[in-house]
């Protein structure tokens, strides 16, 4: 049962370009790449790398923050795509494309270092202490929670969260990325929704 | 446990905190949401959390990433073109400003070994006019042009039986006795030779006649 709120300062960020824009633009610029337009990579990169960083980001769980492993992971996936971008057939949108080759490159990584284990996940122990000090110095409590609680995550709730949240993925784009299914995709967001707004109101 | 059972507006949620929608359907979210706390403080949350997330974002070198991409497709086969047969022809035709792609080297050994063996049939068939020529010379009744050029250094090198090669050519077999004279020629010889050859292609007269048929053959083979 909903009950009836009054939030007057309630805010949300003004709309951004919707989905389909986005896309038709991309393919625009696809094409002008296919065609012999260097430029047209730049566009693309500087339209999407912000979003694969944060996506990496949520992949290494915060210990890429500050390291060139983000870079690199951003880098690898660009190149890989642009080799591969002649194939591209528009299927999904571009980004949700980088997202899964992003995913997949950083699958790859971690059983190349399935020998070091230490640095195949993030262990709970040190989530719990990554933001402790950076906590003291946020401007916002909330958004400190908000921080520790992301990085209370399981890796394929936090990867789910922020393709859902920050990126505005839909369930059945999430579950491409992920190698999922929709339904999945939609419980373990639902979980992780749960487990941040728990440790926000505790 | 959701007490909110409006799927389709809780769906709508993360792109309602994000800022990504518009007109209707943010009309239709922010007044179930003004009804409804439970979504009313989970899309607080969700903003919050996209605000974190996109404050947290870690900086990338666009112009790193820029400089490793592959060239398009387009540029990358600029090359092959110049492997085609018409503009390989062009090349050819205006060879002193042509650079050729790196790409387009495969193609040198080819032309080389044509240039190689179409040099070595003009001085074959060269040689053979020359002593043809000057064998043929005293039946002929017209003035027939034979170089001076061709018995000068022969005189100069040194090989007293050189002195004699129009007699050699006349009693030997006319093949081998062709080819064993060019093969000992020495390169101001064959310099010469090949001056003369010149001057001898562009007067067809000088060509040798079907008379010596063998001649042909010794040289076609």
């Amino acid at each position: 049962m909903c009950a009836a709120v009054s939030k007057p300062g309630h805010h949300v960020a003004e709309a951004e370009p919707s989905r389909e824009q986005e896309d038709a633009e991309d393919r625009a610029l696809v094409a002008r790449w296919l065609g012999g337009e260097e430029r047209a990579a730049t566009l693309l990169v500087q339209r999407h790398a912000s979003a694969l960083a944060r996506f990496a980001a949520s992949l290494t769980g915060g210990r890429g923050q500050g390291t060139s492993e983000v870079d690199d992971l951003v880098q690898d996936t660009f190149v890989r795509a642009f080799q591969s971008l002649a194939d591209f057939r528009g299927e999904s949108s571009l980004r949700t494309w980088l997202f899964t080759i992003e995913r997949r490159l950083l699958v790859d990584l971690r059983r190349s270092e399935r020998r070091r284990p230490d640095r195949v996940e993030i262990g709970e122990e040190d989530a719990a202490t990554e933001y402790t000090a950076l906590d003291a110095m946020v401007a916002g409590e909330t958004e400190g929670r908000i921080r520790r609680s992301l990085e209370r995550l399981s890796p394929m709730q936090r990867e789910i969260f922020t393709l859902r949240v920050a990126e505005g993925l839909s369930y059945k784009e999430i579950a491409g990325v992920v190698g999922s299914t929709e339904g999945a995709a939609r419980v373990h967001y639902h979980n992780a929704v749960r487990v941040i707004k728990e440790h926000v109101d505790a | 446990m959701r007490e909110c059972e409006n799927e389709d507006l809780h769906d709508a949620l993360p792109a309602y905190a994000a800022g990504r929608l518009a007109g209707p359907e943010r009309a239709r979210v922010a007044e179930h949401i003004a009804g409804c706390a439970e979504c009313a403080a989970e899309a607080e949350v969700l903003r919050a959390a996209h605000q974190v997330m996109t404050q947290d974002t870690p900086q990338v070198d666009v112009s790193r990433i820029v400089a490793a991409l592959p060239a398009p497709p387009h540029t990358a086969a600029r090359p092959m073109l110049v492997r085609t047969e018409e503009a390989a022809a062009q090349a050819i035709s205006t060879r002193p400003v042509v650079k050729r792609p790196s790409r387009a080297v495969g193609y040198r050994p080819l032309w080389t070994g044509w240039r190689i063996a179409a040099a070595v049939s003009t001085i074959a068939i060269g040689g053979l006019s020359v002593a043809v020529l000057r064998d043929l010379g005293g039946a002929r009744s017209g003035p027939v042009t034979v170089p001076a050029v061709v018995s000068a250094p022969t005189a100069d090198d040194g090989h007293p039986n050189r002195g004699d090669d129009t007699e050699n050519i006349a009693s030997a077999d006319v093949g081998l006795a062709v080819g064993g004279g060019l093969s000992d020629l020495s390169e101001r010889e064959m310099e010469g030779l090949l001056k003369d050859l010149d001057g001898i292609e562009a007067s067809p007269s000088d060509e040798p006649d079907a008379a010596a048929p063998g001649l042909h053959n010794a040289v076609v083979q």
